[in-house]
């Protein structure tokens, strides 16, 4: 043993601390632990359900939530809806998200799609679908959506209006096509529907700030989709406003110079959308009423867009002409469809027109539609309405949904009336009687001259033309006597009267001498009354003068 | 059979030279030399059994997030999800990738915890002062040692296909904190095998054990 240590050398010897930081790694750990688990628990987000109509693209665990192509959630399951209606998809959130979380929220999948803005979501083709969200935190909070099928019309944060165009027809446009104001893209089409009545269809666009004040309650839309040809006695026409809209379609707008201010238009108020533009120029009013009125008479030359007018003014268009046969009355009628463009009469005070609840008024104080001549050479026929009171009003009520208003005969059947009337009330002249009593008359009168012939020609009646002779020859002296007699007297008393009068005259007139007298005497006259009043005035204020006599003043 | 210990000698662990240590030495510094090489001298590695501990409670803590944690993410086509080394193993066995599930079963999960077991059982008994069966002890002791390292390539496959695989949308492997922690367990449970000082099975087994022999 001693061997061992004496052939080997001592140790040699550095002191040092003695601390063990060993224990610092399990506490060190265990801090990690914990900070792990609370961490894990305070990031827990809110769980919310979203339901689609399928879950195409989506997958438990793997989709992912994003906003702005950030991720912010993640599908955890999808579960099909108890009635088999779609799919309920379950997502957690990431913390913090549930301040966005409200009944505007909206949600829907990305993936690939082709519309006319191009293809959008290519990048899902690799990437996979997502949801993606548009927080806001305008609402209610709310934990459960219903997804959208196709993405956002509308970005929630955009500035803008939206507006609604209503047409009868889609043009080649789709969403995403501009929406140009003066060939400057200001807005975009965010999508179109059909209509709740099931006849129109509404095209949504929505205006950037800050053209949408451009949009007026006036403004007029129209497609500017493709090329627009035209071939009139003007030549050919080719129009197309933008190479985009070329290809993808688009709206164009335009607000027209009117008589006084338009208000601006309204969010998600409503505008018609024209096929073009020319057909703003023809036909640029919005609001309309249908009316039916029933016809008589022929309506050759009343075609579908004949001219309503009123006092001279087009205030609308024909829409329909038809034969109906009634067969209880077994008659004809032609009801007459048509329709008024209220924005056509502008109204000073209130705004009863554009409601049309003035017409049953008017209609009472004698609005009566007409068929009247537009064209004398071509024979076509217009409806004239206006008033004629007193006219009955003649219902035939059976106009439907249209409200009727009553019509008078034509002034051109009026007159043809009146003559077929006449004719007829000389067609019925008992002529072949009347001409068989003229010639009794005349044969009586033949005879009646005859026997004034065979009197005449009797001597008594030649006795007596001869002593009515005598009679008037006699007379004639008689007078002439008078004549000679009376005239020279007659006149001498007439001059003599003359004379009387002219000095009549004379002392009346203006310049006469007794008149001026006359004149001077009253002037005089009212000077002394005048005095014998002051006289009376004075000597009532001072009684003594009477006695004193009238003090100077 | 007498110990090193018990003569006054201590080999050096570097270059094994053998050096004579007296009471006096130990009982005045903490830390002996060597004279050759000056490294640093055990009779016994210094607080061997409470380091080991600490660094085993730390390796058993983060055992947790290691296997409840994603150690990486596999993202294909938009599609994949976190993975944590239980559901990768599931998904190989899913994939008939047998083999590699169970290559990534044992080096991942069998053998993390056959050293967190052996370990603990050899420092109770060391603890206990058990002189029991110490020389399977020892085998397991070095078993432990060896087998431990392999429990690192799970994170090394992961490291490299992380840096390998980067093709944006079709595929990318992201490394989840599980990896990391599960890295630290290996770290820390070699280290803690490392820091054990088989030595001190023999300092109560030498009676019984040897004498068998």
């Amino acid at each position: 043993m001693s061997d061992f240590q004496n052939g080997t050398p001592s140790v040699a010897v550095k002191s040092g601390p003695r601390f063990s930081v060993v224990w610092l790694l399990p506490v060190i750990a265990a801090l990690l632990g914990i900070w792990l688990l609370v961490d894990t628990i305070l990031k827990q987000g809110p769980e919310i359900t979203i339901s689609f109509k399928s879950a195409e693209g989506l997958e438990a665990g793997k989709t992912k939530i994003k906003f702005r192509d950030v991720e912010i959630g993640k599908v955890i399951e999808i579960i099909i809806k108890k009635d088999l209606s779609g799919i309920i998809v379950v997502a957690e959130l990431q913390k913090d998200t549930e301040s966005h979380l409200t009944e505007e929220t909206k949600f829907w999948v990305v993936k690939p799609r082709l519309d006319a803005r191009g293809i959008s979501g290519l990048g899902t083709i690799v990437s996979g679908a997502f949801i993606a969200i548009e927080p806001t935190s305008k609402g209610s909070a709310t934990k459960s959506f219903i997804g959208l099928e196709t993405p956002p019309v509308i970005k929630i944060d955009a500035a803008g209006k939206e507006f609604i165009l209503t047409t009868t027809k889609l043009g080649s446009y789709g969403i995403g096509s501009p929406v140009l104001s003066r060939g400057i893209e200001v807005g975009e089409i965010l999508g179109s529907e059909l209509a709740a009545d099931g006849k129109n269809i509404e095209v949504h666009v929505f205006v950037k700030a800050p053209h949408d004040k451009l949009v007026k309650e006036n403004t007029r839309f129209w497609d500017v989709s493709g090329i627009n040809i035209s071939l009139d006695a003007d030549g050919m026409q080719i129009r197309t406003a933008s190479l985009t809209s070329l290809f993808i379609g688009g709206i164009a707008f335009e607000t027209p110079p009117k008589i006084g201010d338009a208000p601006p238009g309204e969010n998600l108020s409503k505008f018609v959308l024209y096929d073009n533009k020319a057909a703003i120029q023809t036909v640029s009013y919005s609001r309309k009423i249908e009316f039916i009125s029933y016809f008589d008479n022929s309506v050759r030359g009343l075609n579908v867009g004949a001219p309503i007018e009123f006092k001279g003014i087009k205030i609308g268009t024909v829409k329909d002409v038809k034969i109906e046969f009634d067969a209880e009355n077994t008659n004809f009628r032609i009801p007459v469809l048509y329709e008024i463009e209220l924005d056509r009469i502008s109204e000073i005070k209130g705004n009863i027109i554009a409601d049309g609840a003035i017409f049953p008024i008017l209609i009472e104080r004698g609005l009566r539609a007409q068929l009247k001549s537009g064209n004398i050479v071509t024979g076509q026929l217009i409806v004239n309405l206006d008033f004629h009171p007193g006219s009955p009003a003649k219902y035939f009520g059976e106009g439907g949904i249209f409200s009727e208003i009553p019509t008078v005969p034509s002034t051109l059947d009026e007159l043809t009336s009146s003559i077929t009337d006449l004719i007829a009330k000389i067609n019925n002249l008992p002529l072949d009687e009347i001409a068989k009593g003229l010639e009794k008359t005349l044969t009586n009168a033949n005879r009646v001259i005859k026997s004034a012939d065979e009197i005449i020609n009797t001597s008594e009646a030649k006795n007596l033309v001869r002593n009515l002779d005598t009679s008037i020859k006699r007379f004639n002296s008689i007078a002439s006597k008078v004549d000679i007699d009376m005239m020279p007297r007659l006149t001498a008393v007439i001059q003599e009267a003359n004379e009387t009068l002219a000095t009549v005259k004379d002392a009346v007139s203006e310049n006469s001498p007794l008149r001026y007298n006359l004149e001077n005497t009253l002037e005089e006259l009212s000077k002394a009354a005048r005095s014998v009043r002051g006289l009376a005035e004075y000597l009532e204020r001072n009684p003594n003068a009477l006695i004193s006599g009238k003090k100077a003043n | 059979m007498t110990t090193a210990r018990e003569n006054s000698l201590v080999g050096c662990h570097h270059c094994n030279l053998i050096v004579a240590v007296g009471p006096d030495d130990i009982g005045l510094a903490p830390k002996i030399m060597c004279p050759r090489c000056s490294s640093v001298l055990h009779q016994r590695k210094p607080n061997s059994i409470a380091r080991s501990w600490a660094l085993l409670i730390a390796a058993v803590i983060l055992y947790i997030p290691a296997n409840t944690i994603p150690i990486m993410t596999v993202t294909s086509f938009g599609e994949g999800s976190p993975d944590t080394i239980m559901s990768g193993v599931i998904h190989l066995l899913e994939a008939d990738q047998i083999p590699i599930a169970a290559l990534v079963f044992f080096a991942s999960i069998v053998v993390p915890i056959f050293k967190i077991v052996m370990i603990s059982m050899i420092l109770i008994s060391v603890q206990f002062k058990s002189g029991w069966r110490a020389k399977d002890r020892t085998l397991i002791y070095r078993l432990t040692e060896v087998v431990g390292r392999w429990s690192m390539i799970d994170i090394f496959m992961i490291s490299i296909l992380v840096g390998l695989v980067k093709l944006g949308n079709i595929a990318t492997i992201e490394v989840g904190f599980g990896a990391v922690a599960f890295a630290a367990v290996v770290v820390l449970t070699m280290f803690s095998a490392t820091y054990f000082d088989p030595r001190l099975i023999w300092d109560h087994a030498q009676s019984n054990e040897l004498m068998e022999d």
